[in-house]
């Protein structure tokens, strides 16, 4: 059954039952208030009566006493309030019937129960669906008083109240069940919807969402349902996107493996096939054992950003002046060579990390600069102290990049001009590296680039005192600084 | 003389495959990417590209398209194994494709079997007094027709067009039988006996151990 009806036939009984016993109640007290009060009515009647009675019977001499009949008397009395009072009948000492208004008697036991004590007594009666209250007393001069009243009108109150109250109740317990059932059968209609929605994303319909407006806790759900469906496609695109860049690294990696090796393998079967001269052969070597290296140095890259992915960050503070004037030492051979001036220049401050990796880092973006640098031009290593950590940059005055390119050129394997890069010695995995020491480091990195005007790498590196909640919002903090940066440069490819 | 052209970026394998034509007595020429490809074939005619997808400039596909228009029969070079890459090209119109990492009498085999579908491989051979007209199927020794069964006739083409290359006898049985060679049978030795007797060249097709024989110019 649905809910809507279960409610629907468990309230509407209660709702019933209680008006019921509630309405009985209220009427009953009426009932019993009215019928005190027109038995008191009564009594007093009869109180007055009897005094009428008794005065004119004590004006009476005992002459005059023997001569008047009752009727008489009471008539006499009748006479000088100007009505009568109607129903009113005086009983002898042996029941006899002395006066009577009318022919109206009544069968009733108050004599029984009046002694010396009580003299007065009253009793509701039922004769032929008529309701009478009849009150007796014993004058003094020890004959009864009786007087009758009709109250029927009470008791036909009582029944009428009871006939529209009931109605009032049916009335009443079946527009609420109504409405109750009104005010579910919309609610139910939400979560139907809601339902309905969490059905079909079961079923693969990520997208869908509900669109409830109300604002009470069923609103709240479909909000907190379009919040997880929303949290969870982010989560699935990221993890699509994950397996996305797993798969185009594994492509990426098979197309770089099988090239050096299509020329190993097929010069070592030409050198086993032909008789060649030794210019021949030693050029087959010479291939062999080049594209060998590039293997090599393939398989190495490898290890290492494997390496870099599961490693834990040995983390270290470390002076920066002190770190770039050592990776500085390094680079100076290389440069050298290719008549490239390199200058070195940073701000006191400290960064936290692990000095390998992060020298890795480093050496990566400068031989990168080199690789694209013409002779005689000049690479710029800056560092700088900011508010909320420190920030490296790399600048370099070689080819730059195009914006498409720019956004592509951490991806593993990409290299802007593939014949140039195997020349240098590439293996097009450096900068996917330092991305992934970067990540390690919650650091961030950017670009800027026009072609022919060089590249700027600037790399930010949070405060090594910042932990959790605090740091968090520093990087949320950075974040923004570097989306407001980037608005003003023009291309930037923020990658975090 | 056979003109081919060879569009690979990588220095290296266009080096060997290279090497590898000239010596099977092919003329070759090389283009490192795919502008310079097409540049290279309106100016100039060849009798088959080899060529790669993944180029500078112009992709392989792209390419194929100046090569479908000048008439130039191509052999898709490819490192990317995958089914529907292959199917691509070949949809596109392109004859064969070759995996890279490839053996070189893969190669040569390939670049041959497209020569024939096009008819453009020499029809006349000549070795020593030995001449061989492919089209009629007919080889005369000093004037005289020499009867040559199906198998040795397609031997000694063999070993004609691989002149000083060392032929292993699981390379001779899958090209002249077909089919997977178990290394047990004697059927290739057999053959390269009768056809040595038969046309004299016991001095000129060598046996090297362990490998297979070779044809020594």
């Amino acid at each position: 059954m649905k809910l809507s009806w279960k409610l629907f036939f468990i309230t509407t009984p209660v709702f019933i039952i209680f008006l019921t016993l509630f309405g009985t109640w209220i009427i009953q007290e009426n009932f019993q208030s009215s019928l005190k009060q027109e038995v008191e009515r009564c009594m007093v009647e009869n109180q007055m009566f009897q005094n009428s009675y008794e005065l004119t019977k004590n004006a009476l001499s005992e002459d005059q006493l023997e001569q008047a009949s009752v009727r008489k008397i009471v008539e006499s009395f009748y006479r000088r309030k100007g009505e009568a009072y109607g129903n009113a009948r005086v009983l002898g000492a042996g029941w006899e019937v002395l006066y009577q208004d009318n022919s109206l008697h009544i069968e009733h036991h108050i004599m029984d129960a009046l002694d010396s004590e009580h003299n007065v007594g009253y009793e509701i009666v039922q004769k032929e669906d008529q309701f009478y209250v009849i009150v007796m007393c014993k004058s003094t001069f020890g004959d009864y008083i009786e007087t009758t009243k009709n109250i029927t009108e009470i008791f036909d109150d009582r029944t009428d109240q009871y006939s529209r109250y009931q109605l009032g109740v049916l009335t009443v317990a079946s527009l609420a069940g109504f409405s109750i059932l009104f005010v579910l059968f919309f609610v139910m209609r939400n979560m139907k919807k809601l339902s309905r929605a969490t059905r079909q994303f079961a079923r693969g319909k990520y997208d869908v969402r509900v669109m409830i407006r109300a604002h009470d806790e069923i609103g709240t759900l479909a909000e907190d349902f379009n919040w997880m469906a929303n949290a969870m496609n982010m989560q699935m695109q990221q993890l699509q996107n994950e397996v996305q860049r797993q798969e185009e690294f594994t492509a990426a990696f098979a197309h770089e493996l099988k090239t050096p090796l299509t020329s190993i393998i097929g010069y070592a079967d030409t050198m086993r096939q032909m008789e060649l001269s030794p210019e021949e052969r030693d050029m087959c070597a010479d291939y062999i054992y080049r594209q060998g290296k590039r293997l090599q140095s393939l398989s190495y890259k490898l290890l290492e950003m494997t390496l870099a992915g599961k490693q834990d960050v040995d983390s270290k503070e470390i002076s920066v002046p002190e770190f770039l004037q050592e990776i500085q030492k390094i680079v100076c051979v290389s440069l050298e060579e290719k008549q490239l001036t390199l200058y070195v220049s940073a701000q006191e401050g400290m960064i936290f990390g692990d000095r390998e990796l992060l020298a890795s880092v480093f050496i990566n973006l400068i031989d990168n600069a080199r690789k694209a640098s013409e002779p005689g031009k000049s690479i710029w290593v800056t560092g700088m102290a900011l508010p909320g950590g420190y920030s490296i940059v790399v600048e370099d005055e070689g080819h730059g990049l195009l914006p498409e390119e720019l956004s592509r050129i951490a991806e593993p394997f990409y290299m802007v001009d593939k014949s140039r890069a195997r020349k240098e010695g590439g293996a097009g995995l450096g900068l996917a590296l330092c991305r992934k020491i970067i990540e390690l480091h919650q650091g961030s990195w950017q670009f800027e680039s026009e072609p022919g005007k060089g590249l700027r790498i600037t790399v930010l590196f949070g405060l090594p005192e910042v932990t959790g909640r605090k740091h968090k919002r520093m990087r949320r903090i950075k974040r923004r600084e570097l989306a407001r940066k980037g608005r003003h440069a023009g291309k930037i490819g923020v990658i975090e | 003389m056979i003109k081919i052209l060879i569009v690979e970026d990588e220095e290296p394998i266009a080096n060997l495959i290279r090497m590898n034509l000239v010596k099977a007595g092919y003329q070759c020429e090389i283009a490192p990417d795919g502008e310079e490809a097409a540049n290279i074939i309106q100016e100039r005619t060849f009798d088959l590209m080899l060529l790669d997808i993944m180029l500078p400039k112009l992709n392989g596909y792209e390419v194929l398209e100046y090569a479908k228009a000048v008439d130039i029969p191509v052999i898709f070079l490819t490192a990317m194994g995958e089914t529907q890459q292959k199917v691509k090209g070949l949809k596109m119109g392109a004859e064969d494709y070759i995996a890279k990492p490839f053996d070189i009498a893969e190669l040569l085999a390939r670049v041959e079997t497209v020569l024939r579908r096009y008819q453009k491989t020499e029809r006349h051979l000549v070795f020593l007094d030995i001449e061989i007209d492919t089209d009629s199927r007919t080889v005369m020794q000093g004037g005289h027709p020499v009867d040559l069964t199906t198998k040795e006739y397609e031997l000694l083409l063999l070993f004609l067009r691989n002149k000083n290359r060392a032929l292993y006898r699981e390379t001779i049985y899958e090209s002249v039988w077909g089919g997977e060679y178990s290394g047990r049978g004697r059927t290739v030795d057999l053959h390269v006996q009768r056809l040595k007797k038969k046309l004299g060249l016991e001095e000129h097709i060598a046996a090297i151990y362990k490998v297979g024989y070779r044809l020594i110019v």
